[in-house]
């Protein structure tokens, strides 16, 4: 899990309710202990926002976003972009897969918008009534990455079939794993009725996730891996090799506002900001397709 | 009264997920295909690893508890580090070495060895975490053995294997359990270094803690069954190391 | 005259650069009873060692009974000599697995000879009995019962009555008096009491800050010592 906060809202608005560190020990000289402490404390988010270049307006409310995984390059991005928009507004973003993002949704965690990877966890969160209604707002789809040093000289998709390769895969409950099997399915009818099985015979690990699988292809652990596009883009040393439209599998993120958002408005802006020309333009940029 | 707070957060998750692995079909999950492989998986993975350190780390655990040779502290400093490091670190470590890019690794494949997204790959992960715990538990047992008792034996014309086997081995026979316990038990548990460097693969890497966290995503239930599993193993090594440090001691 | 049984020349045993021992010429004569006293840290304890193989000098050499020592030495040399120690080293068994011990080692089967060593040392039918459950001299006993059921050339004795009562004292002085006579054993014994040193050895060495001082037979070195240091210590009369 990657709990993203490009910014400390709570404990810089603390900050302000204390004398400015500059006035600096009081002059009776007696060191006090706790007071010391206390300014110490303070003194730590003005320094720190005194390394940013530009003195912004104290953010006074915290948007709180669940996004998958694939998504963190791009909503890292879209989140900066949100609070330079919006001076008065602090992004928070928690990364993880989409299963476990609505496992804690499910369980009672506070978060304002949820970015999912597959329609499935918003379906099973809109049943229990925490989610209103959802809309796409970007298409993965699937490619297959190699190491840029392809010792084992993969050259096309038909190569892949090849015995002894170590090929990584995500889990097939994962949705990225679940979609690579269906592309290798698909792919049957070009490479013959037994490619996916000689493709599987050579898979040596199940991942838990695309980012697991770009990591060992990168370490040159792997022969091959499949992932979304996303993820390669965010991995521009490794060599990829594209599945054609007709046998690829895509994936449509849907974005929703939880139905509790301590922030329903801003929560409405930001899904209106993911699905402007400017927020559409971020996530091509990151390897996603924008929704027709 | 503040301890309490502790022991609760400690007993109350353990016990809410018995609770719920126990209230749904135990059974039923516990003999799925997957279970079976990955506890398969694990009992001769853990054990391996726990065999293969005590044969290697007996006579190291000696040699540290006895001979003050050269490079000592640095020896001690290798064998404690693997305890502290995340585990995640020490299958990157382990990838970075043994992988097949990786130094030594490269050399391997020259034999036509290849080590990672095996069994193999598996143990030696195990072995990197689980080792340390053997060997220092068995130091502290060969050292608190005293000196002279071995030079008696040696006096009276033992060899180095009769002065182990009738000296050194019933004096320590308690603290070798202990630290074998001690290993295996952290062989089973173990799960960063053995997903890094091993990889997922029902069957041939997949262990408990493996399935376990990616039952979260598929199999709630299994992951539950095989987590009941491990706590219920764990509790029955912790009462035999209990048990062993309670009883009288040899010397 | 029969060849020494121990002979030391030039042996210097060095720990962190500091001699601890530093004989020129030692020999032991076979078959004698030869005491060594001393001060403690005087380096008594590190000659027996020399001597049992537990320590190799940093310098000199060692020949025992006409075979220079090795560096590693052969199992069949280690196992003709044996030492009992000050604190009797016992297996947490019964008396007759501590005292078949050495016998098991050697694959030596005991038939009658842990009963006739018992008997010797006054443990008469304690076969049974736990060995660590024994009082102080009785324990001391059945380590020196140990040593004897080997038959060992040298036997080699480290205070092995500093921490006894008289009675056991005389009991064990006894005993090795009469292994020496009855079996030919040489025997070293470190002790620090002189008087011990008077009623058992044939000859009686003193060492003084890892050198030998004096060497002489038992009447010469009290009744007409060479050096005046070995004078007062044979009075009793040396603060240590």
């Amino acid at each position: 899990m990657t709990l993203a906060s490009r910014k400390t809202p709570p404990v810089e608005s603390l900050g302000q309710g204390l004398p400015p560190p500059s006035r600096g020990r009081p002059h009776n000289g007696r060191p006090q202990g706790l007071p010391l402490l206390l300014r110490l404390c303070a003194l730590a988010p003005i320094l720190l926002s005194a390394c940013a270049a530009s003195p912004t307006p104290t953010p006074t409310q915290t948007l709180t976003i669940f996004a998958a995984s694939s998504l963190l390059g791009a909503f890292t991005e879209m989140g900066d972009s949100f609070e330079s928009a919006h001076p008065a507004v602090s992004v928070a973003l928690n990364f993880d897969g989409s299963q476990s993002l609505r496992a804690q949704i499910e369980q009672g965690a506070m978060a304002d918008v949820f970015a999912s990877a597959n329609a499935e966890e918003i379906e099973a969160l809109a049943a229990q009534s925490l989610i209103a209604t959802s809309q796409p707002f970007a298409a993965n789809s699937l490619i297959v990455i190699l190491p840029s040093a392809n010792t084992a000289g993969i050259q096309s998709l038909a190569d892949l079939a090849r015995p002894g390769l170590f090929l990584v895969l995500a889990a097939n409950d994962v949705p990225v794993g679940r979609y690579s099997r269906q592309a290798l399915e698909k792919l049957n009818a070009q490479f013959g009725a037994d490619y996916s099985t000689r493709v599987l015979a050579n898979l040596v690990s199940d991942e838990s996730n695309a980012k697991q699988i770009v990591a060992k292809v990168q370490l040159g652990e792997a022969d091959a891996g499949i992932v979304y596009v996303s993820d390669s883009v965010a991995a521009p040393d490794l060599l990829t090799l594209a599945i054609p439209p007709e046998y690829n599998v895509t994936a449509e993120y849907p974005i929703a506002a939880l139905a509790n958002a301590p922030h329903p408005e801003l929560a409405a802006e930001f899904i209106a900001f993911v699905l402007s020309a400017d927020g559409q333009s971020i996530l091509e940029k990151w390897g996603f397709r924008p929704v027709k | 009264m503040p301890g309490s707070v502790l022991v609760s957060l400690l007993a109350v998750p353990l016990a809410a997920l018995l609770w719920r692995a126990l209230s749904q079909n135990f059974a039923a999950h516990i003999i799925t295909h997957s279970a079976f492989a990955a506890l398969r998986i694990s009992l001769v993975t853990s054990t391996l690893t726990t065999f293969f350190t005590i044969i290697i780390g007996t006579p190291l655990a000696y040699a540290l508890a006895r001979w003050p040779f050269r490079g000592r502290p640095l020896i001690e400093l290798i064998i404690d580090l693997p305890i502290v490091l995340p585990p995640a670190v020490a299958g990157l470590a382990l990838l970075i070495a043994f992988g097949r890019q990786g130094v030594f690794g490269m050399w391997l494949g020259a034999f036509g060895i290849t080590l990672p997204f095996t069994t193999t790959a598996v143990v030696i992960a195990q072995t990197f975490v689980a080792a340390p715990l053997y060997v220092r538990t068995a130091r502290v047992g060969f050292a608190a053995v005293d000196v002279q008792l071995e030079e008696s034996a040696y006096a009276e014309g033992a060899t180095q294997w009769q002065l182990f086997r009738h000296v050194m081995l019933p004096l320590t026979a308690r603290s070798l359990l202990s630290g074998a316990i001690l290993c295996w038990t952290r062989a089973l548990g173990e799960f960063g270094a053995t997903i890094l460097f091993a990889g997922n693969l029902e069957g041939r890497t997949q262990t408990m803690p493996l399935a376990i966290y990616l039952g979260f995503e598929r199999d709630l239930g299994v992951a539950l069954a095989l987590s009941t599993l491990l706590i219920a193993t764990s509790i029955v090594l912790l009462a035999v190391l209990r048990w062993l440090d309670h009883s009288t001691p040899d010397q | 005259m029969n060849r020494p049984f121990y002979r030391l020349a030039n042996v210097k045993q060095i720990y962190n650069g500091r001699a601890v021992l530093d004989v020129e010429n030692l020999a032991v004569e076979r078959g004698e009873i030869l005491a060594i006293v001393g001060p403690s840290g005087a380096g008594k304890s590190t000659l027996l060692r020399l001597l049992n193989f537990l320590e190799t000098p940093t310098e000199g050499e060692i020949v025992f009974d006409g075979t220079p020592i090795p560096r590693d030495p052969p199992l069949d040399l280690i196992r003709r000599a044996t030492t009992v120690f000050q604190r009797p080293m016992l297996l947490n068994r019964s008396v007759r697995d501590n005292v078949s011990f050495g016998l098991s080692l050697r694959n030596i089967a005991p038939d009658g000879r842990v009963a006739d060593v018992l008997n010797r040392v006054g443990l008469a039918g304690m076969e049974t009995a736990a060995a660590r459950e024994l009082s102080g001299g009785e324990m001391q006993r059945v380590a020196l019962a140990r040593a004897l059921v080997i038959r060992p050339d040298a036997l080699l004795l480290d205070e092995p009555t500093a921490n006894l009562d008289p009675y056991n004292v005389g009991l064990i002085e006894s005993i090795v008096r009469e292994q020496n006579e009855s079996q030919g054993t040489t025997i070293v014994m470190v002790t620090h009491n002189v008087f011990q040193a008077r009623r058992l050895a044939h000859r009686v060495g003193l060492l003084l800050n890892g050198n030998l001082i004096e060497l002489s037979p038992t009447a010469e070195f009290f009744d007409s010592p060479r050096d005046p240091r070995a004078a007062v210590f044979a009075r009793g009369e040396m603060a240590y």
